[in-house]
């Protein structure tokens, strides 16, 4: 090759990279603004993890789709941070449970959105929310509940049924009811073609499932939520990928977590079990530590193993509990 | 192309044409309503009388009687309770709608005796109620209400003449409506076959009301249409499903469609009349 071909040919090659440099920019890392960051994890379904919980965003050309809203304080960063990935208006709200650090942010979420409304237009109102019936009563206080929120964060819609479908930013939305599991109004939110679940506090990979039993949670509801997410979830490889599983608290996961948390939150279960059998006090029960080997990995100070144990130990006995007949998955 | 190939299309064309290969009515203006042929009377057989054409309630495809309660699902902020003034989300009012809804004083309603405004037939079943609906008569289906104890009448016979005076729940013209459906890629011809039914509703002649309790208005111009779908679940829920279109020239820009869900009742049991009531909008 003489000199002239292999300059030309250098020179050649420069104009296409600067071409295809300015063609295809390197796409922008989102990061998120304040306390909340961004976390990109399939397709256009996105992670943002703030100070006292997770939230999932969807986003499209039909706008955005906000899984739960943070705490009242994180919330206007949780929106600013949205804004860096998507300039189109927050269209629709779902809230996983009714608990203030899921909740709380409705109000400045939902404001800084555009109501889809259930006639046959559009305009003001703010973006619609969808929770569960159960939920819903909590979050607009007809039920007596701490979890009360301002009227403008109250869901506009709600369901009772088993699923709850949409159709949105080009791909299936399936809002599922989770029965008795974290609370009674548990749902975790399926994008479909996306291929990843929000699953709200179901699934809290960082710590002990809490169980809020004065709000209708139970273990055995909440095994059964987590054996619904094994089943929807498909691994791509050696059981690693494929579903990805967002939760309410903690990283982002796969099928295969989600197994493992499983196997810990049944195992713990199974062993309190046996000693109800036996007859054993709760403090007896405490005191055979059933989660000694567990409490190094999901123990935390503000959520204990003895803590778990109690809220197991009282779901197993409580003299009525509807959640105790649904464990069959 | 041969001329013997361009004659045989020409024929078969022609003949499709003739046969009925029509393409499927498409979008606007639903097709007229076809109701069921009469049972008795149809002749055909030597010798038979024609008999009385059928009742409505002969002819019902479906059965929308007894009690239903309304299940509220959605915009449940707009309709559990009484919005703020002015809050107008997602009705389609034009400036003078909205001039009026701004208008609105709850005091005075009251003190004229016109709190049922907020229960007048366009915006009856999009409040929290129960309805009970029976047969009157043979061609008249009644509809009441316990909040609110609204009677609606729905005539499948009405009487000739000019329609009187002006009531809340205005005047209801009703037909049973069947929906022609299309069969496989439409080569059914002679227009499809008729499935399902429901009931087919235009009321006039109402009074001036408010689709909301805060005051939104429609005129005494308005027209409702209502369609009425009963459908029964595999778990033994009956429910009736209301798609309802409010027109109104004076204070809407474009229909109001909304639909409302009621799922029935076993019995009374629930049913507490209780007469127009409107709460004070939260501050």
């Amino acid at each position: 090759m003489n000199k002239r071909v292999a300059v030309a040919g250098v020179i050649a090659l420069v104009s296409v990279a600067r071409v295809l440099a300015q063609a295809t920019p390197p796409a922008a890392k989102p990061d998120g603004v304040g306390s909340v960051h961004v976390w990109p994890v399939q397709r256009n379904i996105y992670a943002l993890f703030g100070p006292g919980g997770n939230s999932t965003v969807s986003i499209g050309d039909e706008g955005v789709l906000v899984v739960d809203t943070m705490t009242a304080e994180a919330a206007p960063d949780l929106v600013a941070s949205i804004r860096t990935i998507s300039n189109k208006p927050i269209r629709w709200i779902i809230n996983t449970h009714s608990h203030r650090d899921h909740t709380a942010g409705n109000p400045v979420v939902s404001k800084s959105g555009v109501y889809v409304a259930t006639g046959n237009t559009r305009g003001g109102g703010g973006a619609s929310i969808l929770s569960f019936e159960s939920a819903l009563m909590r979050l607009n206080g007809s039920a007596n509940s701490p979890d009360k929120v301002a009227e403008g964060g109250w869901p506009t819609d709600s369901f009772f049924v088993k699923q709850k479908d949409m159709f949105f930013n080009g791909e299936p939305v399936l809002t599922i009811h989770v029965p008795n599991a974290h609370t009674d109004g548990d749902a975790i939110v399926f994008f479909r073609r996306s291929d990843v679940i929000a699953a709200g506090d179901v699934f809290t990979p960082d710590r002990y499932p809490v169980i809020d039993l004065t709000e209708g949670g139970s273990i055995n509801g909440l095994i059964a939520g987590l054996n619904l997410l094994i089943e929807l979830a498909v691994p791509e490889f050696n059981e690693e990928g494929g579903t990805m599983i967002i939760p309410g608290h903690g990283r982002v996961c796969d099928e295969s977590d989600v197994g493992d948390y499983r196997d810990m939150v049944t195992i713990v279960r199974d062993r309190i079990q046996d000693l109800v059998a036996k007859k054993m006090t709760l403090e007896q029960v405490k005191a055979a530590r059933p989660t000694f080997d567990y409490d190094g990995v999901y123990g935390s100070p503000t959520y204990t193993g003895d803590m778990f144990v109690e809220a197991v130990y009282r779901s197993l006995t409580a003299a009525s509990n509807p959640a105790q007949r649904s464990t069959s998955r | 192309m041969s001329k013997s190939l361009l004659l045989a299309l020409i024929v078969a064309t022609v003949l499709l044409t003739t046969i009925g290969f029509a393409a499927p009515q498409a979008g606007g203006t639903p097709p007229p309503a076809q109701n069921p042929p009469p049972q008795g009377g149809r002749g055909g057989g030597r010798g038979a009388p024609p008999g009385p054409p059928p009742t409505a309630q002969a002819q019902a495809p479906i059965d929308l009687t007894g009690y239903w309660v309304s299940v509220v699902t959605e915009d449940w902020r707009w309709r559990m309770l009484t919005p703020a003034k002015g809050d107008t989300a997602s009705v389609p009012l034009n400036a003078e709608g909205q001039r009026v809804a701004g208008m609105w004083d709850l005091e005075k309603d009251k003190a004229d005796g016109n709190l049922c405004r907020a229960f007048g037939a366009a915006g009856l079943l999009r409040l929290p109620l129960r309805i009970h609906i029976t047969w009157q008569d043979a061609s008249t289906l009644k509809l009441e209400t316990d909040s609110g104890q609204q009677t609606r009448l729905f005539l499948f016979a009405p009487p000739a003449g000019p329609a009187g005076e002006r009531t809340w729940q205005g005047r209801s013209i009703a037909r049973w409506f069947k929906q022609t459906q299309l069969e496989g890629l439409g080569f059914g011809g002679r227009g499809g076959s008729l499935a399902g039914g429901n009931l087919r509703v235009t009321t006039t002649n109402m009074r001036a009301g408010y689709l909301r309790k805060n005051g939104v208005p429609y005129s005494e111009d308005a027209v409702l249409t209502e369609y009425f779908n009963r459908h029964d679940e595999p778990n033994g829920d009956r429910w009736i499903t209301v798609t309802r279109v409010v027109e109104d020239p004076k204070y809407l820009m474009m229909p109001f469609i909304t639909s409302e869900s009621f799922k029935k009742e076993a019995d009374a049991s629930k049913w507490k009349p209780t007469p127009c009531q409107v709460d004070p909008p939260r501050s």
